[in-house]
Protein backbone atom coordinates (compact mmCIF):
# COMPACT_ATOMS: atom_id res chain seq x y z
CA UNK A 1 0.00 0.00 0.00
CA UNK A 2 2.84 2.39 0.94
CA UNK A 3 4.27 2.22 -2.72
CA UNK A 4 0.70 2.82 -4.33
CA UNK A 5 0.32 5.91 -2.28
CA UNK A 6 3.71 6.96 -3.30
CA UNK A 7 2.46 6.47 -6.55
CA UNK A 8 -0.35 8.42 -6.43
CA UNK A 9 1.61 11.21 -4.80
CA UNK A 10 3.90 11.64 -7.18
CA UNK A 11 1.13 11.59 -9.70
CA UNK A 12 -0.73 14.51 -7.22
CA UNK A 13 1.97 16.67 -7.25
CA UNK A 14 3.87 15.96 -11.12
CA UNK A 15 7.24 16.59 -9.77
CA UNK A 16 8.16 13.09 -11.79
CA UNK A 17 11.60 13.11 -10.98
CA UNK A 18 11.78 9.41 -13.24
CA UNK A 19 13.18 10.06 -17.01
CA UNK A 20 11.23 8.27 -19.15
CA UNK A 21 12.80 10.11 -22.30
CA UNK A 22 16.16 8.68 -21.06
CA UNK A 23 16.57 6.16 -24.00
CA UNK A 24 20.41 5.39 -25.58
CA UNK A 25 21.06 7.16 -28.55
CA UNK A 26 22.45 4.94 -31.34
CA UNK A 27 25.21 5.05 -33.95
CA UNK A 28 26.46 2.56 -36.30
CA UNK A 29 29.37 2.43 -38.96
CA UNK A 30 29.44 -0.15 -41.54
CA UNK A 31 33.19 -0.26 -41.19
CA UNK A 32 33.58 -2.72 -44.42
CA UNK A 33 32.78 0.72 -46.46
CA UNK A 34 34.42 3.96 -47.11
CA UNK A 35 32.73 7.28 -48.42
CA UNK A 36 35.94 8.30 -49.94
CA UNK A 37 36.09 5.23 -51.86
CA UNK A 38 32.07 5.70 -52.71
CA UNK A 39 30.54 6.99 -56.51
CA UNK A 40 27.75 8.17 -54.80
CA UNK A 41 26.97 9.34 -51.34
CA UNK A 42 23.82 10.76 -50.46
CA UNK A 43 22.27 11.40 -46.93
CA UNK A 44 18.91 11.10 -45.40
CA UNK A 45 17.34 13.61 -42.39
CA UNK A 46 14.38 12.54 -40.16
CA UNK A 47 13.57 14.71 -37.98
CA UNK A 48 10.91 13.12 -35.91
CA UNK A 49 8.79 14.49 -32.80
CA UNK A 50 11.15 12.52 -30.26
CA UNK A 51 14.19 11.27 -32.26
CA UNK A 52 16.21 12.54 -35.21
CA UNK A 53 17.85 10.14 -37.25
CA UNK A 54 20.73 10.59 -39.84
CA UNK A 55 22.03 7.92 -42.58
CA UNK A 56 24.62 7.98 -45.11
CA UNK A 57 24.02 5.87 -48.37
CA UNK A 58 27.44 4.92 -50.09
CA UNK A 59 26.72 3.30 -53.81
CA UNK A 60 22.96 2.45 -52.29
CA UNK A 61 24.26 0.84 -49.17
CA UNK A 62 24.03 1.67 -45.44
CA UNK A 63 27.25 3.52 -44.38
CA UNK A 64 26.29 5.31 -41.08
CA UNK A 65 23.73 6.32 -39.28
CA UNK A 66 22.87 8.09 -35.73
CA UNK A 67 19.47 8.10 -33.69
CA UNK A 68 19.41 10.77 -31.32
CA UNK A 69 16.90 12.97 -29.56
CA UNK A 70 15.11 15.65 -31.18
CA UNK A 71 15.24 18.76 -29.39
CA UNK A 72 12.94 21.69 -29.45
CA UNK A 73 14.83 23.06 -32.17
CA UNK A 74 14.60 20.80 -35.54
CA UNK A 75 17.98 22.81 -36.66
CA UNK A 76 19.99 21.99 -33.91
CA UNK A 77 18.40 18.13 -33.77
CA UNK A 78 19.48 18.03 -38.05
CA UNK A 79 23.13 19.29 -36.81
CA UNK A 80 23.14 16.97 -33.96
CA UNK A 81 22.20 13.71 -35.70
CA UNK A 82 24.49 14.73 -38.27
CA UNK A 83 27.25 15.68 -36.27
CA UNK A 84 27.70 12.28 -34.89
CA UNK A 85 28.40 10.99 -37.81
CA UNK A 86 31.26 13.12 -38.57
CA UNK A 87 33.01 12.58 -34.95
CA UNK A 88 32.98 9.22 -35.68
CA UNK A 89 33.46 9.14 -39.42
CA UNK A 90 34.59 12.38 -40.62
CA UNK A 91 32.31 12.43 -42.88
CA UNK A 92 30.82 16.05 -43.93
CA UNK A 93 28.40 17.63 -44.95
CA UNK A 94 29.95 18.88 -48.22
CA UNK A 95 30.87 14.77 -48.93
CA UNK A 96 27.16 13.94 -49.24
CA UNK A 97 25.73 14.74 -52.93
CA UNK A 98 22.14 14.89 -52.21
CA UNK A 99 20.69 15.25 -48.94
CA UNK A 100 17.12 14.80 -48.54
CA UNK A 101 15.51 15.55 -45.25
CA UNK A 102 11.72 14.23 -43.92
CA UNK A 103 9.43 13.48 -40.88
CA UNK A 104 7.84 16.52 -39.13
CA UNK A 105 10.69 18.63 -38.70
CA UNK A 106 11.67 18.19 -42.10
CA UNK A 107 11.13 21.52 -43.58
CA UNK A 108 13.85 23.27 -40.77
CA UNK A 109 16.98 21.10 -41.82
CA UNK A 110 18.98 23.88 -43.00
CA UNK A 111 21.19 22.08 -45.28
CA UNK A 112 19.15 19.99 -47.09
CA UNK A 113 18.53 20.01 -51.10
CA UNK A 114 15.32 18.85 -51.15
CA UNK A 115 12.26 17.61 -48.77
CA UNK A 116 9.39 14.83 -48.96
CA UNK A 117 6.72 13.50 -46.31
CA UNK A 118 7.36 10.60 -44.12
CA UNK A 119 4.85 9.07 -46.35
CA UNK A 120 6.90 8.66 -49.40
CA UNK A 121 9.99 7.91 -47.89
CA UNK A 122 8.66 5.23 -45.40
CA UNK A 123 7.29 3.19 -48.50
CA UNK A 124 10.87 3.44 -50.40
CA UNK A 125 12.75 2.90 -47.32
CA UNK A 126 10.43 -0.36 -46.09
CA UNK A 127 10.87 -1.64 -49.54
CA UNK A 128 14.84 -2.00 -49.34
CA UNK A 129 14.77 -3.17 -45.65
CA UNK A 130 11.23 -5.53 -45.98
CA UNK A 131 12.20 -6.83 -49.45
CA UNK A 132 10.05 -6.05 -52.92
CA UNK A 133 6.82 -7.51 -51.38
CA UNK A 134 5.92 -4.94 -49.03
CA UNK A 135 2.50 -3.20 -49.47
CA UNK A 136 1.43 -2.43 -46.34
CA UNK A 137 3.41 -0.14 -43.84
CA UNK A 138 2.34 0.38 -40.24
CA UNK A 139 4.84 3.56 -39.16
CA UNK A 140 4.54 4.04 -35.27
CA UNK A 141 6.17 6.88 -34.43
CA UNK A 142 6.09 9.33 -31.32
CA UNK A 143 3.10 11.24 -32.12
CA UNK A 144 1.35 10.03 -34.54
CA UNK A 145 0.71 6.87 -36.30
CA UNK A 146 0.46 6.17 -40.36
CA UNK A 147 -0.84 2.94 -41.97
CA UNK A 148 0.70 3.28 -45.65
CA UNK A 149 0.04 1.42 -48.78
CA UNK A 150 2.29 1.27 -51.43
CA UNK A 151 2.56 -0.33 -54.87
CA UNK A 152 6.02 -2.56 -56.08
CA UNK A 153 7.54 0.93 -56.68
CA UNK A 154 6.89 2.09 -53.41
CA UNK A 155 4.55 4.48 -54.67
CA UNK A 156 1.47 5.86 -52.04
CA UNK A 157 -1.64 4.34 -53.17
CA UNK A 158 -3.61 5.62 -49.52
CA UNK A 159 -2.75 6.06 -46.07
CA UNK A 160 -4.37 6.53 -43.01
CA UNK A 161 -2.98 8.51 -40.13
CA UNK A 162 -4.09 9.23 -36.43
CA UNK A 163 -2.04 12.63 -35.43
CA UNK A 164 -5.01 14.31 -33.47
CA UNK A 165 -3.83 11.81 -30.39
CA UNK A 166 -1.77 10.57 -28.17
CA UNK A 167 -3.54 6.99 -27.24
CA UNK A 168 -1.72 4.44 -29.74
CA UNK A 169 1.51 6.41 -29.97
CA UNK A 170 4.87 6.75 -28.46
CA UNK A 171 4.18 9.38 -26.45
CA UNK A 172 1.67 7.70 -25.02
CA UNK A 173 4.03 4.84 -23.86
CA UNK A 174 6.17 7.21 -22.62
CA UNK A 175 3.58 8.55 -20.21
CA UNK A 176 3.05 5.07 -19.01
CA UNK A 177 6.41 4.16 -18.72
CA UNK A 178 6.87 7.67 -16.44
CA UNK A 179 3.69 6.43 -14.87
CA UNK A 180 5.40 2.86 -13.20
CA UNK A 181 8.76 4.13 -13.54
CA UNK A 182 10.11 2.07 -15.83
CA UNK A 183 12.68 2.27 -18.38
CA UNK A 184 10.90 2.34 -21.98
CA UNK A 185 12.97 -0.18 -23.67
CA UNK A 186 11.78 -3.04 -21.19
CA UNK A 187 8.41 -1.93 -21.20
CA UNK A 188 7.41 -5.17 -24.09
CA UNK A 189 9.56 -7.76 -22.40
CA UNK A 190 7.75 -6.71 -19.26
CA UNK A 191 4.49 -7.24 -20.65
CA UNK A 192 4.42 -11.13 -21.16
CA UNK A 193 6.10 -11.44 -17.71
CA UNK A 194 2.87 -12.04 -16.01
CA UNK A 195 0.60 -14.94 -15.26
CA UNK A 196 -3.01 -14.37 -17.59
CA UNK A 197 -3.02 -11.47 -20.08
CA UNK A 198 -5.36 -8.83 -18.56
CA UNK A 199 -8.14 -6.76 -20.00
CA UNK A 200 -6.94 -3.98 -21.91
CA UNK A 201 -7.54 -0.26 -20.55
CA UNK A 202 -8.92 2.74 -22.14
CA UNK A 203 -7.71 2.75 -25.80
CA UNK A 204 -9.13 6.42 -26.67
CA UNK A 205 -7.38 8.76 -24.47
CA UNK A 206 -4.18 8.80 -22.76
CA UNK A 207 -5.28 11.20 -19.59
CA UNK A 208 -8.41 8.27 -18.90
CA UNK A 209 -5.45 5.41 -18.80
CA UNK A 210 -3.15 7.28 -16.93
CA UNK A 211 -6.37 7.35 -14.75
CA UNK A 212 -7.18 3.75 -15.20
CA UNK A 213 -3.85 2.22 -14.33
CA UNK A 214 -3.47 4.17 -11.13
CA UNK A 215 -7.26 2.44 -10.03
CA UNK A 216 -5.51 -0.66 -11.24
CA UNK A 217 -2.47 -0.42 -8.94
CA UNK A 218 -4.73 0.47 -6.14
CA UNK A 219 -6.44 -2.78 -6.77
CA UNK A 220 -3.42 -4.62 -6.53
CA UNK A 221 -2.27 -5.29 -9.98
CA UNK A 222 1.10 -5.72 -10.41
CA UNK A 223 3.37 -2.57 -12.65
CA UNK A 224 4.00 -5.75 -15.57
CA UNK A 225 -0.02 -6.30 -15.83
CA UNK A 226 -0.93 -2.64 -16.07
CA UNK A 227 1.95 -2.66 -19.07
CA UNK A 228 0.33 -5.54 -20.28
CA UNK A 229 -3.16 -4.15 -20.10
CA UNK A 230 -1.78 -0.97 -21.68
CA UNK A 231 0.04 -2.19 -24.82
CA UNK A 232 -2.70 -4.76 -25.69
CA UNK A 233 -4.99 -1.46 -25.57
CA UNK A 234 -2.62 0.31 -28.54
CA UNK A 235 -2.36 -2.79 -30.42
CA UNK A 236 -6.16 -3.24 -30.36
CA UNK A 237 -6.35 0.37 -31.69
CA UNK A 238 -3.79 0.24 -34.13
CA UNK A 239 -5.13 -3.22 -35.11
CA UNK A 240 -8.32 -1.19 -36.05
CA UNK A 241 -6.45 1.41 -38.18
CA UNK A 242 -5.24 -1.27 -40.21
CA UNK A 243 -8.10 -3.56 -40.75
CA UNK A 244 -9.54 -0.43 -41.63
CA UNK A 245 -7.04 -0.14 -44.47
CA UNK A 246 -7.64 -3.40 -45.25
CA UNK A 247 -3.77 -4.72 -44.50
CA UNK A 248 -1.68 -6.90 -46.53
CA UNK A 249 0.17 -10.17 -45.12
CA UNK A 250 3.19 -8.50 -46.74
CA UNK A 251 3.15 -6.54 -43.95
CA UNK A 252 6.13 -3.88 -42.34
CA UNK A 253 6.41 -2.20 -39.12
CA UNK A 254 8.71 1.26 -38.81
CA UNK A 255 9.00 3.67 -36.25
CA UNK A 256 10.26 3.45 -32.27
CA UNK A 257 7.40 1.76 -31.06
CA UNK A 258 8.09 -1.19 -33.68
CA UNK A 259 10.88 -1.70 -30.99
CA UNK A 260 8.08 -3.03 -28.54
CA UNK A 261 7.58 -6.91 -28.91
CA UNK A 262 5.05 -6.18 -26.73
CA UNK A 263 3.18 -3.60 -28.88
CA UNK A 264 4.16 -5.97 -32.40
CA UNK A 265 3.35 -9.82 -31.31
CA UNK A 266 -0.01 -7.99 -29.86
CA UNK A 267 -1.24 -6.56 -33.09
CA UNK A 268 -0.28 -9.48 -35.01
CA UNK A 269 -1.88 -11.58 -32.74
CA UNK A 270 -5.46 -9.50 -33.10
CA UNK A 271 -5.35 -9.20 -37.45
CA UNK A 272 -3.86 -12.74 -38.07
CA UNK A 273 -0.77 -12.00 -39.72
CA UNK A 274 3.08 -11.77 -38.96
CA UNK A 275 4.98 -8.76 -40.17
CA UNK A 276 7.69 -8.82 -42.18
CA UNK A 277 11.37 -9.37 -40.10
CA UNK A 278 14.36 -6.79 -41.25
CA UNK A 279 17.84 -6.94 -40.00
CA UNK A 280 17.98 -3.34 -40.22
CA UNK A 281 16.90 -1.23 -36.96
CA UNK A 282 13.18 -0.54 -37.94
CA UNK A 283 13.65 2.97 -36.97
CA UNK A 284 15.38 4.54 -39.78
CA UNK A 285 13.30 3.33 -42.36
CA UNK A 286 12.23 7.03 -42.71
CA UNK A 287 15.96 8.18 -43.09
CA UNK A 288 17.12 5.62 -45.15
CA UNK A 289 14.09 6.14 -47.85
CA UNK A 290 14.99 9.94 -47.93
CA UNK A 291 18.21 8.65 -49.10
CA UNK A 292 17.43 6.71 -51.54
CA UNK A 293 15.10 9.27 -52.67
CA UNK A 294 18.17 11.40 -52.83
CA UNK A 295 20.19 8.97 -54.41
CA UNK A 296 17.39 8.52 -56.88
CA UNK A 297 17.39 12.12 -57.39
CA UNK A 298 20.81 12.73 -58.35
CA UNK A 299 21.36 9.95 -60.72
CA UNK A 300 18.16 11.52 -62.86
CA UNK A 301 20.15 14.70 -62.71
CA UNK A 302 23.15 13.63 -64.36
CA UNK B 1 -31.47 14.64 11.55
CA UNK B 2 -28.07 14.53 9.75
CA UNK B 3 -26.93 13.46 6.18
CA UNK B 4 -23.88 13.22 4.66
CA UNK B 5 -23.88 13.41 0.64
CA UNK B 6 -20.79 12.74 -0.95
CA UNK B 7 -19.61 13.28 -4.78
CA UNK B 8 -16.83 11.10 -6.07
CA UNK B 9 -14.95 12.47 -8.92
CA UNK B 10 -12.38 11.21 -11.07
CA UNK B 11 -9.77 13.93 -9.27
CA UNK B 12 -11.96 15.30 -6.06
CA UNK B 13 -14.28 13.94 -3.72
CA UNK B 14 -16.63 16.22 -2.43
CA UNK B 15 -18.44 16.08 0.92
CA UNK B 16 -21.43 18.17 2.20
CA UNK B 17 -22.59 17.40 5.69
CA UNK B 18 -26.47 18.72 6.34
CA UNK B 19 -28.44 19.05 9.42
CA UNK B 20 -31.94 18.67 8.64
CA UNK B 21 -31.52 21.38 5.76
CA UNK B 22 -28.85 23.26 6.31
CA UNK B 23 -25.62 22.79 5.22
CA UNK B 24 -22.85 22.13 8.47
CA UNK B 25 -19.73 22.02 6.53
CA UNK B 26 -18.09 21.04 3.59
CA UNK B 27 -14.73 19.48 2.61
CA UNK B 28 -12.91 18.35 -0.57
CA UNK B 29 -10.01 15.99 -0.96
CA UNK B 30 -8.35 14.44 -3.94
CA UNK B 31 -9.99 10.98 -4.92
CA UNK B 32 -7.92 8.62 -3.84
CA UNK B 33 -10.17 5.34 -5.26
CA UNK B 34 -10.04 3.96 -1.55
CA UNK B 35 -13.27 3.41 0.98
CA UNK B 36 -10.89 3.29 3.69
CA UNK B 37 -9.54 6.92 2.42
CA UNK B 38 -12.83 8.54 1.86
CA UNK B 39 -13.90 7.14 5.78
CA UNK B 40 -10.85 9.25 7.21
CA UNK B 41 -12.19 12.37 5.64
CA UNK B 42 -15.60 11.91 6.40
CA UNK B 43 -13.97 11.80 10.15
CA UNK B 44 -11.97 14.81 10.32
CA UNK B 45 -15.49 16.71 8.67
CA UNK B 46 -18.10 15.18 11.68
CA UNK B 47 -15.53 15.48 14.07
CA UNK B 48 -15.00 19.18 13.37
CA UNK B 49 -18.58 19.49 14.05
CA UNK B 50 -18.54 17.24 16.98
CA UNK B 51 -20.63 14.39 15.60
CA UNK B 52 -19.74 10.52 15.07
CA UNK B 53 -20.72 8.47 12.05
CA UNK B 54 -23.32 6.42 13.64
CA UNK B 55 -25.93 9.91 14.19
CA UNK B 56 -25.37 10.55 9.75
CA UNK B 57 -29.20 9.01 9.02
CA UNK B 58 -28.61 9.01 5.52
CA UNK B 59 -25.71 9.16 3.04
CA UNK B 60 -26.57 10.21 -0.22
CA UNK B 61 -23.84 9.83 -3.10
CA UNK B 62 -23.30 10.86 -6.45
CA UNK B 63 -20.24 11.28 -8.66
CA UNK B 64 -18.39 8.89 -11.25
CA UNK B 65 -17.00 6.34 -8.85
CA UNK B 66 -19.37 5.27 -6.84
CA UNK B 67 -17.77 1.82 -6.28
CA UNK B 68 -15.11 3.61 -3.54
CA UNK B 69 -17.60 5.05 -1.45
CA UNK B 70 -17.46 1.92 0.73
CA UNK B 71 -20.66 3.38 2.67
CA UNK B 72 -23.95 1.67 1.92
CA UNK B 73 -25.49 4.86 0.16
CA UNK B 74 -28.50 6.35 -2.08
CA UNK B 75 -26.68 7.22 -5.52
CA UNK B 76 -28.73 9.76 -7.90
CA UNK B 77 -27.25 10.70 -11.27
CA UNK B 78 -24.40 13.52 -11.44
CA UNK B 79 -26.37 15.67 -14.42
CA UNK B 80 -30.06 15.45 -12.37
CA UNK B 81 -28.26 16.46 -9.24
CA UNK B 82 -26.69 19.48 -10.83
CA UNK B 83 -29.85 20.52 -12.79
CA UNK B 84 -31.42 20.19 -9.29
CA UNK B 85 -29.11 22.23 -7.75
CA UNK B 86 -29.30 25.06 -9.95
CA UNK B 87 -32.90 25.41 -10.44
CA UNK B 88 -32.64 25.95 -6.45
CA UNK B 89 -29.92 28.16 -6.57
CA UNK B 90 -30.76 30.51 -9.40
CA UNK B 91 -34.33 29.46 -11.43
CA UNK B 92 -33.43 31.46 -14.07
CA UNK B 93 -30.45 29.40 -15.13
CA UNK B 94 -31.38 27.51 -18.58
CA UNK B 95 -28.28 25.98 -20.06
CA UNK B 96 -25.26 24.32 -17.49
CA UNK B 97 -21.44 24.09 -18.69
CA UNK B 98 -20.21 21.44 -16.46
CA UNK B 99 -16.59 20.64 -16.28
CA UNK B 100 -14.98 17.44 -14.70
CA UNK B 101 -11.77 16.13 -14.55
CA UNK B 102 -12.16 13.56 -17.27
CA UNK B 103 -15.22 14.71 -19.37
CA UNK B 104 -17.54 17.72 -19.76
CA UNK B 105 -20.65 18.10 -19.82
CA UNK B 106 -23.52 21.09 -20.82
CA UNK B 107 -27.03 20.45 -19.70
CA UNK B 108 -30.06 22.15 -20.42
CA UNK B 109 -32.85 22.67 -18.28
CA UNK B 110 -36.76 24.35 -17.85
CA UNK B 111 -38.06 26.25 -15.35
CA UNK B 112 -38.70 23.48 -12.92
CA UNK B 113 -35.49 21.86 -13.39
CA UNK B 114 -35.71 19.49 -15.51
CA UNK B 115 -33.36 18.36 -17.73
CA UNK B 116 -34.33 18.99 -22.03
CA UNK B 117 -30.93 17.88 -23.11
CA UNK B 118 -27.53 16.70 -21.68
CA UNK B 119 -24.80 16.86 -24.32
CA UNK B 120 -21.78 14.91 -22.43
CA UNK B 121 -18.07 14.63 -24.16
CA UNK B 122 -16.56 11.56 -22.59
CA UNK B 123 -14.65 10.27 -25.78
CA UNK B 124 -11.23 11.61 -24.35
CA UNK B 125 -10.29 14.25 -21.96
CA UNK B 126 -9.90 17.62 -24.41
CA UNK B 127 -11.64 20.43 -22.81
CA UNK B 128 -11.76 18.78 -19.54
CA UNK B 129 -10.22 20.06 -16.15
CA UNK B 130 -7.17 17.87 -16.84
CA UNK B 131 -6.71 19.69 -19.26
CA UNK B 132 -5.96 22.82 -17.83
CA UNK B 133 -4.12 21.12 -14.88
CA UNK B 134 -1.29 19.14 -17.03
CA UNK B 135 -0.98 22.50 -18.91
CA UNK B 136 -0.63 24.54 -15.68
CA UNK B 137 1.91 21.68 -14.76
CA UNK B 138 3.88 21.80 -17.92
CA UNK B 139 3.99 25.85 -17.39
CA UNK B 140 5.41 25.54 -14.27
CA UNK B 141 2.70 27.32 -12.97
CA UNK B 142 0.25 27.16 -9.78
CA UNK B 143 -3.67 26.99 -10.82
CA UNK B 144 -4.46 30.06 -9.25
CA UNK B 145 -1.62 32.22 -11.67
CA UNK B 146 -2.65 29.67 -14.68
CA UNK B 147 -6.34 30.60 -13.90
CA UNK B 148 -5.72 34.42 -13.44
CA UNK B 149 -4.24 34.53 -17.32
CA UNK B 150 -7.42 36.28 -19.25
CA UNK B 151 -7.56 36.53 -23.17
CA UNK B 152 -5.28 38.80 -24.44
CA UNK B 153 -6.69 42.30 -26.21
CA UNK B 154 -4.08 41.55 -29.14
CA UNK B 155 -4.34 37.75 -29.58
CA UNK B 156 -0.65 36.39 -30.49
CA UNK B 157 -0.64 33.08 -29.90
CA UNK B 158 -2.74 29.91 -29.76
CA UNK B 159 -2.89 26.36 -28.94
CA UNK B 160 -4.67 23.82 -31.74
CA UNK B 161 -3.73 20.59 -30.36
CA UNK B 162 -7.03 18.78 -28.80
CA UNK B 163 -4.88 16.18 -27.43
CA UNK B 164 -4.15 17.44 -23.87
CA UNK B 165 -0.57 15.23 -24.34
CA UNK B 166 0.13 17.18 -27.72
CA UNK B 167 -0.89 20.19 -26.01
CA UNK B 168 1.67 19.93 -23.93
CA UNK B 169 4.74 19.44 -25.97
CA UNK B 170 2.99 22.58 -28.21
CA UNK B 171 2.98 24.74 -24.65
CA UNK B 172 6.55 23.43 -24.12
CA UNK B 173 8.11 24.76 -27.63
CA UNK B 174 6.22 27.81 -27.17
CA UNK B 175 8.03 28.45 -24.06
CA UNK B 176 11.65 27.40 -26.27
CA UNK B 177 10.29 30.09 -28.70
CA UNK B 178 10.41 32.58 -25.83
CA UNK B 179 6.24 33.42 -25.81
CA UNK B 180 5.55 34.34 -22.02
CA UNK B 181 3.77 32.21 -20.23
CA UNK B 182 1.03 33.89 -18.84
CA UNK B 183 -0.11 34.10 -22.85
CA UNK B 184 0.63 30.96 -23.52
CA UNK B 185 -1.85 30.07 -20.59
CA UNK B 186 -4.19 32.62 -21.57
CA UNK B 187 -4.40 30.62 -24.69
CA UNK B 188 -4.70 27.64 -23.51
CA UNK B 189 -7.91 28.95 -21.33
CA UNK B 190 -9.38 29.85 -24.81
CA UNK B 191 -8.74 26.90 -26.28
CA UNK B 192 -10.66 25.10 -23.44
CA UNK B 193 -13.47 27.61 -24.08
CA UNK B 194 -13.85 27.07 -27.53
CA UNK B 195 -14.25 23.45 -26.80
CA UNK B 196 -16.83 24.50 -24.47
CA UNK B 197 -18.71 26.65 -26.45
CA UNK B 198 -18.97 24.09 -29.31
CA UNK B 199 -20.80 22.12 -26.98
CA UNK B 200 -22.89 24.41 -25.92
CA UNK B 201 -23.96 26.10 -29.37
CA UNK B 202 -24.96 22.59 -30.22
CA UNK B 203 -27.32 22.26 -27.07
CA UNK B 204 -28.44 25.84 -28.21
CA UNK B 205 -27.70 28.68 -25.72
CA UNK B 206 -30.45 29.72 -23.42
CA UNK B 207 -29.86 32.24 -20.65
CA UNK B 208 -29.11 31.92 -17.94
CA UNK B 209 -25.85 30.14 -18.37
CA UNK B 210 -23.91 28.95 -15.33
CA UNK B 211 -20.66 27.11 -14.75
CA UNK B 212 -20.28 24.97 -11.93
CA UNK B 213 -17.35 22.48 -11.39
CA UNK B 214 -13.89 23.43 -10.32
CA UNK B 215 -13.22 25.39 -14.08
CA UNK B 216 -15.80 27.82 -12.43
CA UNK B 217 -12.45 29.22 -10.32
CA UNK B 218 -10.89 29.62 -13.75
CA UNK B 219 -11.11 33.13 -14.31
CA UNK B 220 -9.13 33.10 -17.69
CA UNK B 221 -11.27 30.42 -18.78
CA UNK B 222 -14.84 32.24 -17.33
CA UNK B 223 -13.81 35.30 -19.81
CA UNK B 224 -13.35 33.34 -22.46
CA UNK B 225 -16.83 31.52 -22.16
CA UNK B 226 -17.83 35.00 -22.05
CA UNK B 227 -16.26 36.60 -25.17
CA UNK B 228 -16.90 33.49 -27.30
CA UNK B 229 -20.61 33.47 -26.74
CA UNK B 230 -20.77 37.46 -26.64
CA UNK B 231 -22.64 37.05 -23.15
CA UNK B 232 -22.32 39.87 -20.44
CA UNK B 233 -23.10 37.89 -17.57
CA UNK B 234 -22.14 33.77 -16.19
CA UNK B 235 -23.74 32.72 -12.90
CA UNK B 236 -21.35 31.01 -11.35
CA UNK B 237 -22.59 29.54 -7.31
CA UNK B 238 -20.98 30.04 -4.36
CA UNK B 239 -19.30 26.79 -4.15
CA UNK B 240 -19.47 25.58 -7.83
CA UNK B 241 -17.89 22.51 -6.99
CA UNK B 242 -19.83 21.26 -4.71
CA UNK B 243 -23.08 21.99 -6.92
CA UNK B 244 -23.51 18.09 -7.46
CA UNK B 245 -23.41 16.72 -3.72
CA UNK B 246 -25.77 19.47 -2.52
CA UNK B 247 -28.18 18.69 -5.59
CA UNK B 248 -28.17 14.89 -4.99
CA UNK B 249 -29.11 16.07 -1.50
CA UNK B 250 -32.34 17.71 -2.60
CA UNK B 251 -33.08 14.64 -5.14
CA UNK B 252 -33.22 12.46 -1.99
CA UNK B 253 -35.39 15.49 0.17
CA UNK B 254 -37.53 15.85 -2.76
CA UNK B 255 -37.89 11.44 -2.54
CA UNK B 256 -36.64 11.52 -6.01
CA UNK B 257 -34.95 7.84 -6.50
Amino acid sequence: MELFYFIWMVIADMSISFDAFNWKEQIFINKDLNFRNGKLVTCGIDIGSVSSKALILVDGQIFAYSIVRTSYNSEISAERAFGRLTEETGIGINDCRYIVSTGYGRVHVPFANKYFTEISCHGKGALYAGGHDVRTILDMGGQDCKVIKIDEEGRVQNFLMNDKCAAGTGKGIEMMAELLEVPIEEMGERSFDIIEEPQSISNVCVVYARFEAIRLLKKGFSKNMVIAAYLKAMAERTATLLMKASVEPQFFISGGISKNIGVVKRIENIIGISAIKSELDSQIIGALGASLLAKKIYEQKL
Amino acid sequence: MYYLSVDSGARYTKLILFRNIDVLGRKKFLTSYSSSDIEKHVNELLARHGLTFVQINQVIATGSYPEFIGYPNLHFSDSKAVARALNQINPQVRTIIDIGFESSRVIKINESGHIIESLLNERCATGAGSFAESLAISLNMTLEEFSSALPAEDKKISISSQCVVFAESEAISLIHSGVDRRDIAAAVNESLANKTATLVRRAGLEEKLAIVGGMAYNFGFVASVKNILHLDDIFIPAFPEFVPAYGAFLLYMDGDR
